[in-house]
């Protein structure tokens, strides 16, 4: 099984790859990508099975005739902005129309065109003058905000992490904001995989919903594994992260469905797919509704703050 | 001269952000002479036990994210830049 993964902290492929060398019998090899789109670079060129991914690639990808499909979810509300302190956060008071438009003349770094960080930023700015710049890698947000080449920056909460220390930034727009719900990772499949190994599947997905309950409930233990399998010298980062948003969870709620399919205007608009795709053509539930048949977790942080 | 960038913690091991280097080869070979200039910690930084770089240590070459397989194909000339790091800030 070739399997995808980001180097995102808060994502369950860190643990089950720390602690698993094989599941039902079958070695993984785990392979770490950049991005979503460039995950489904990897599926278009079969060099992947399965993968750790955010809706909004999975829907371009599916729109491209890949054969995919999102059999699980993972967390919701992972995108975050951050900037430096001269500049406004969001507070109850302030619209978030009016934090956005501090960035007139200015430029936003966020990562690959296609990533759903670049979708909801991009519907954010709206037509406001703000000059949107895209890095193939996260990891250089933080850079070029401290070199000043953009004024503020877009990724993941782990990124807002990096960036408050390598850049002094601060949280303009928490996630909460940004998008309600935002199907910030998921598990997804290729059909022929899911129909071929259904078996392997089961209780590649059955770990997954262990690891995502073990964020929640012993988040000290979990943090330290990712940050082993990151090769982090302690878990402070890993636990600052998961944080940020607080808000894990393997099932396929209604909530996290509709929220996907939300994005479908935009990424029409952004001219990134062009076909009508419906709820059965991006999700398979089957599986983890057997496996996750309690109600959804994504709201309910246990532990972790 | 190939100019080097490191972030994150190669910043720290090495005391600098960037540094240029007179070379000629492949890149394989161009990181294990880049580590002995170096502290061990360099080279525990980089490498696993096989000397294979780690999972999640990334070399970008002009911005070109490659795998670590085509390192021994990729040859290095005047003026390319390479950035060494350590991914941490997810997708």
């Amino acid at each position: 099984m070739k399997i995808a993964y980001l180097s995102t902290i808060y994502h369950t492929s860190l643990i089950i790859k720390n602690l698993n060398k094989e599941i039902c019998g079958e070695k993984i090899d785990w392979q770490l990508y950049a991005t979503g789109p460039a995950m489904i670079d990897g599926f278009d060129s079969g060099e992947i099975d399965l993968g750790y991914i955010g809706l909004p690639p999975v829907m371009i990808g599916i729109n491209k005739g890949i054969d995919l499909k999102c059999i699980a979810g993972g967390h919701v509300e992972g995108t975050v902005m951050v900037a430096s302190a001269k500049y406004e956060s969001y507070t109850s008071k302030k619209d978030i129309n009016e934090i956005i438009s501090q960035f007139v003349g200015k430029t936003i770094g966020v990562p690959s065109r296609g990533c759903i960080h670049d979708v909801i930023i991009k519907e954010i700015v709206g037509n406001l003058d703000i000059k949107i710049k895209n890095y193939g890698w996260a990891d250089l947000i933080p850079y070029a905000l401290e070199d000043g080449e953009i004024d503020a920056g877009v990724g993941t909460p782990a990124m807002a992490v990096a960036a408050s220390s390598i850049a002094s930034s601060k949280i303009i727009i928490p996630p909460e904001q940004l998008w309600h719900y935002n199907p910030s990772y998921g598990v997804s499949i290729r059909e022929e995989i899911l129909s071929e190994k259904r078996e392997f599947v089961k209780e590649f997905l059955m770990v997954h919903e262990n690891i995502c309950n073990m964020i929640r409930e012993f988040p000290t233990k979990t943090s330290k594994i990712a940050s082993a399998e990151l090769g982090l010298e302690n878990n402070l980062f890993a636990l600052n992260a998961f944080k940020i948003s607080p808000k894990y969870c393997s099932s396929l709620p209604e909530e996290y469905i509709n929220s996907t399919l939300k994005f479908l205007p935009m990424l029409k608009d952004l001219g990134y797919l062009n076909s009508n795709l419906e709820s059965k053509d991006i999700f398979d539930t089957e599986l983890i509704e057997k496996i996750h048949t309690n109600k959804p977790h994504y709201e309910n942080p246990w532990n972790l703050i | 001269m190939v100019k080097i960038k490191f972030l994150g913690n190669f910043r720290e091991i090495t005391g600098e952000k960037e540094k240029e280097m007179e070379y000629n080869g492949n890149l394989k070979d161009f990181l294990e002479i880049l580590a002995s200039n170096y502290d061990s910690k360099f080279k525990d930084a980089l490498f696993d036990k096989e000397r294979n770089i780690k999972d999640y240590m990334k070399i970008l070459i002009n911005g070109e994210d490659l795998k670590s397989k085509k390192f021994k194909e990729c040859l290095l000339k005047d003026d390319d830049q390479v950035v060494i790091f350590q991914t941490i800030a997810g997708g």
